[in-house]
């Protein structure tokens, strides 16, 4: 596999963490790992970053529901596997598109994560938070109120690569709704005031 | 953030829990538990303040550290007491917390009008009345109908159509608009010598968030469960 991938491990064993983060290395020096030991920490750090895959022991939901959905509904677009070290509950084994087990080979352990990537890799560095001159355009039309469908005629472009561009602004941000987005435009002189006071909040 | 190791457990004495964890002491006052309380134990305190000591210590160990939800079972907890505990949260919530922050908040934009600080009191404004609401929906819905429900098991009222799974999947994005207002306070918003404003308000949403990620947390997975059990019993019971 030569592409690269953004790959989050949640798992609170560090001999399991690096472990796994170096079986998959080893086989793919261009990909990047988010490691974390709690779900808590993922989602106060990484809930706006882009995965391409998600690896996580059932174990760090403690059994909450709430925490579990918390955590699938952040990260709705990517393929999540369990990391399964003993036996829970059927309810969490469902949830997963696939499960790593622990006695596991190294070559079964490769083979699902391929199978599973999600396929549309980002271009854009996760690093970069600057916006391209594109999504400026479109971030400035959306602050002044315009609709996906008025943005995409007013830039000829179609409502798909609208959509596309608004999640990779709130994702370059850390911004999701679209009133704290135009906040942003006006603190960062990409709109006037006046421009937005149409626009609906 | 500091943290007990170990289980609190009701033979502890009061004092040197609240001297080791302080952010403890926010539950007292949601029990109604005064301080001053010398050399009693966790149980000495809850049998005096006439409080549910199972109840409070289940609450008390989940805000310590919420992986205690998977060493413990709530089987058995009072559902009123714990419906009476989300309600005095609410309570502190609204009359407390935002007003403090919508102060801090009007500040900045008093010392400082620029277009953008308005918008951020209108932002927050808009978070306050999706949180109004949805404590308002439980309220005024969700809780009453579970009350009620204890009374159709004593057998002193009848039953209504309301499951407790309506109330399971109203779910909101609150988070969202939070995280956001983080990310303006930290990031977006230019420097302009508000620092001092904005550290207060920080703080206070995060330990606003914190809070309220436990609170969720009682709801749905302790209060939510215990409801689905009655609602079963009284099924089987019909």
């Amino acid at each position: 596999m030569n592409k690269t991938a953004h790959i989050l491990i949640i798992e609170p064993s560090s001999i399991i963490r690096e472990g796994l983060t170096t079986i998959i290395f080893q086989k793919n020096p261009t990909f990047t790992f988010v490691k974390e030991a709690s779900v808590k920490e993922v989602l106060k750090k990484e809930r706006a970053t882009i995965f391409n895959l998600i690896i996580v022991n059932p174990m760090v939901f403690n059994g909450s529901k709430n925490l579990w959905n918390r955590f699938f509904s952040s990260f709705k677009d990517v393929n999540v596997l369990g990391l399964i070290s003993s036996f829970y509950d059927r309810d969490f084994y469902n949830g997963f598109t696939a499960c790593l087990f622990l006695n596991d080979s190294n070559t079964d352990i490769l083979l699902e994560i391929e199978k599973h990537l999600t396929i549309k890799l980002e271009k854009k560095r996760l690093n970069e938070n600057t916006l391209s001159e594109r999504e400026i355009d479109v971030l400035r039309l959306l602050a002044q109120g315009n609709s996906q469908k008025e943005i995409a005629e007013g830039l000829f472009i179609s409502i798909h690569t609208v959509v596309t561009h608004r999640k990779n602004i709130s994702q370059k941000l850390g911004v999701k709704s679209t009133a704290a987005l135009v906040i942003y435009a006006v603190a960062n002189n990409i709109i006037d005031i006046n421009d937005s006071l149409n626009s609906s909040l | 953030m500091e943290r007990m190791n170990g289980i609190i457990k009701k033979n502890m004495k009061m004092s040197e829990l609240l001297l080791s964890k302080h952010s403890l002491i926010l539950i007292l006052e949601r029990f109604s538990i005064e301080l001053g309380v010398k050399e009693k134990t966790i149980e000495d305190v809850c049998k005096e303040s006439n409080v549910n000591t199972e109840v409070f210590l289940f609450i008390l160990n989940l805000h310590n550290d919420i992986s205690f939800l998977s060493m413990a079972s709530f089987e058995g907890l009072d559902i009123r007491e714990i419906i009476q505990y989300l309600r005095r949260s609410h309570v502190y919530y609204t009359l407390e917390v935002f007003p403090g922050i919508i102060d801090n908040i009007h500040s900045m934009t008093t010392s400082n009008q620029r277009p953008e600080n308005l918008m951020l009191e209108r932002f927050f404004e808009e978070y306050k009345m999706e949180v109004d609401e949805h404590f308002s929906y439980e309220n005024t819905i969700a809780f009453p109908y579970i009350l009620s429900l204890l009374d159709v098991e004593k057998g002193t009222q009848k039953k209504t159509n309301y499951t407790v799974r309506e109330y399971k999947e109203h779910h909101d994005n609150l988070e969202e608009k939070l995280d956001d207002l983080k990310r303006l306070l930290i990031q977006y918003l230019p420097p302009q010598n508000d620092s001092i404003m904005r550290r207060k308000i920080l703080i206070s949403l995060f330990e606003f968030e914190q809070d309220l990620m436990v609170h969720a947390m009682i709801e749905d997975d302790i209060l939510v469960p215990l409801v689905e059990k009655l609602e079963k019993k009284l099924l089987r019971s019909e």
